[in-house]
């Protein structure tokens, strides 16, 4: 079903951050029309990571001021666990669609394109871990009492 | 000499209130609803909602996509998110309000204060003035906004069809959790 595949079978949509923000900026109700439930795949550099019962990974959007906000399922949290702002990542998820200020005086100022049931492809890591080969795995001895 | 005081007292209370007026904001709010019949229970969560707060004028902002309310039934989530909500047409429901008597909340003391919240719900491109109760809890610089509320299907115009009716209640429990960090 839709929540199973979209992020693992082959993407509706492979783009770049700032040519679908572009699409969204110029018209939003067509860009929502052709992008809205579909899978996306889409490569950045992550400006921040946050969220504590699901994850979100926000991404350069390419354009001024305007981020892709990923969102991730709680059970990826091991997967995700190494990925810290500067580093480059290639998703896949599921579009939700176009947010921007509608009034100077918003309190909710950022723009960004809500991305979700997203599916981590590929990360390459700003600086290279050292020393992480040599380390020992953790003892599970305490779970196991 | 008074007109000198008058001036100090009112520079300093200018001064408190600037001082006071921080915003909070998260873009990892959670909203859940709750629909109860007889037939079945659904729930549904959103994981990645933005929110806002004010802490000197007590202004509170959410936005939440629809397409990122996850059912645990795939068809269920088709069937809110294409044809209930129409989110193809209306992708976002928001909420912008108050929070009244925000002066009862202090922003610098670590503590819970039961709050009412009062705004504009929008949501299937219909907008309604609503009252929340809920509270605000403040740890060093964390403001978490909990509430909870139920609202009418019928009066956001929101159709559920004859075959799924006794499926879905009219009556939706909306509970928010929104931790949200100073900036």
């Amino acid at each position: 079903l839709k929540s199973d595949t979209i992020s693992t079978g082959k993407a509706d949509f492979e783009t770049s951050p700032f040519s679908i923000l572009k699409e969204f900026e110029k018209n939003d109700s067509l860009a929502n029309k052709k992008y809205l439930g579909k899978s996306i795949k889409i490569g950045s550099h992550v400006v921040e990571v946050s969220g504590d019962s699901a994850i979100l990974l926000k991404l350069d959007g390419g354009i001024e001021g305007a981020t892709i906000n990923c969102g991730f399922d709680k059970s990826q949290k091991d997967k995700l666990g190494g990925i810290v702002a500067g580093d480059s990542v290639i998703v896949q998820c599921s579009c939700g669609g176009y947010t921007k200020p509608e009034s100077a005086d918003d309190l909710l100022s950022e723009k960004y394109l809500e991305l979700n049931i997203c599916n981590l492809l590929l990360h390459v890591p700003v600086k290279p871990k050292i020393g992480t080969d040599i380390e020992s795995p953790k003892s599970d001895t305490a779970n196991k009492q | 000499m008074m007109k000198n005081i008058f001036k100090l007292g009112l520079i300093l209370i200018l001064f408190s209130a600037f001082k006071a007026d921080s915003i909070y904001k998260t873009s990892t709010g959670s909203i859940k609803f709750f629909s109860h019949t007889t037939m079945e229970d659904i729930d549904a969560t959103n994981s990645q909602v933005a929110a806002a707060l004010s802490s000197g004028t007590g202004a509170v902002e959410f936005s939440a996509t629809i397409n990122s309310f996850k059912f645990k039934k795939a068809l269920m989530e088709k069937h809110f998110q294409e044809n209930y909500l129409e989110s193809g047409k209306y992708p976002k429901s928001t909420f912008k309000g108050t929070v009244q008597e925000n002066s009862k909340v202090d922003y610098t003391k670590n503590g819970t204060y039961a709050v009412k919240v009062k705004g504009k719900l929008t949501m299937h491109n219909v907008t309604k003035e609503i009252t929340v109760p809920g509270k605000i809890t403040i740890a060093g610089t964390k403001a978490t906004l909990d509430g909870e509320f139920t609202v009418k299907l019928k009066d956001y115009d929101i159709k559920v069809p004859a075959q799924n009716a006794a499926n879905v209640s009219q009556d939706i429990k909306i509970t928010v959790n929104c931790a949200l960090i100073k900036k």
